[in-house]
């Protein structure tokens, strides 16, 4: 399976192809369509790769990757991410966070779901992100 | 959490090809006045001045239906002031695609809120329940 990156340049690319003709004849946007739709899915497969089907339906759970910025100073932010894993199933409400893969993947599997924590986790790891980057400013 | 406030167009939208929503860019607009269920494009709102805030387009991250039901799942938006923002207090997701930047809902914060330099706003879409789900 390719990296995320790798995807990501892929989609990015595709992208921009599908919006410089997304105006015109579904015959030159709906094949950039497709694409996009085709590495939305691998990159999201990438995500929920070792992740148990979904006990509602039995599908493939879906990984998302969010991005999340803790100001610093002036002008400045720290840059981390927060892994979800979930299905979209119309049965399922459980998903699993965490700023590792990994660890989102093994939440999921544990059936360890966070949804009403997340945005207190998320602040939490904000708090740890802008501590980290003290640190290595004071190298300490 | 905010709930997501529908422009009625979008329905018809939806209906007659005006959206690709699992293509399309969809886009985040600030406001400091209420937009209206009957508004239908981004003309129709007094966005505030972007100058000093970082990029607002929207990732998608899965637009699929699952036994009849679909949903559309969007990755949290982190905005960033580089400089002073102006007051705004709501939040309008809009096709920025779309050949007149049709309007698709609309999130009230319950206050209005300025950003200094340096400060970050989340918007903190519902993850794999979807931003919205059709059925």
């Amino acid at each position: 399976m390719r990296t995320q990156e790798e995807i990501r340049t892929e989609l990015a690319s595709a992208k921009e192809a599908y919006d410089k003709v997304a105006l015109g004849a579904e015959s030159e946007w709906r094949p950039y369509s497709n694409q996009i739709k085709a590495l939305q899915k691998e990159l999201s497969d990438c995500i929920s790769e070792g992740a148990k089907p979904c006990p509602h339906c039995g599908g493939q759970p879906i990984g998302l990757r969010h991005v999340h910025l803790a100001p610093f100073g002036a002008n400045q932010s720290v840059e981390f991410f927060i892994y979800e894993i979930g299905c979209p199933c119309k049965d399922s409400l459980e998903m699993s966070m965490s700023p590792d893969r990994e660890t989102a993947v093994a939440m999921w599997n544990r059936d360890e779901w966070n949804p009403p924590l997340h945005r207190e986790e998320a602040h939490r790891l904000r708090q740890e992100a802008l501590k980290e980057k003290a640190k290595a400013i004071l190298g300490k | 959490m905010a709930s997501l406030n529908k422009f009625n167009s979008f329905v018809e939208a939806m209906a007659e090809k005006t959206h690709n929503l699992g293509s399309d860019v969809l886009t985040v607009a600030l406001t400091a006045a209420a937009p209206v269920a009957t508004n239908t494009v981004l003309g129709n709102l007094t966005e505030i001045a972007y100058t000093n805030l970082s990029a607002r387009a929207i990732t998608t991250s899965s637009s699929a239906q699952t036994s009849g039901t679909y949903k559309l799942v969007l990755a949290d938006l982190v905005l960033t002031a580089s400089g002073a923002v102006a007051t705004f207090r709501y939040v309008t997701i809009y096709n920025d695609t779309a050949a007149t930047d049709e309007l698709i809902g609309w999130y009230d914060y319950g206050s209005s809120l300025t950003m200094a330099n340096g400060e970050t706003f989340t918007i903190d879409f519902d993850g794999t329940n979807g931003f919205f789900q059709l059925a």
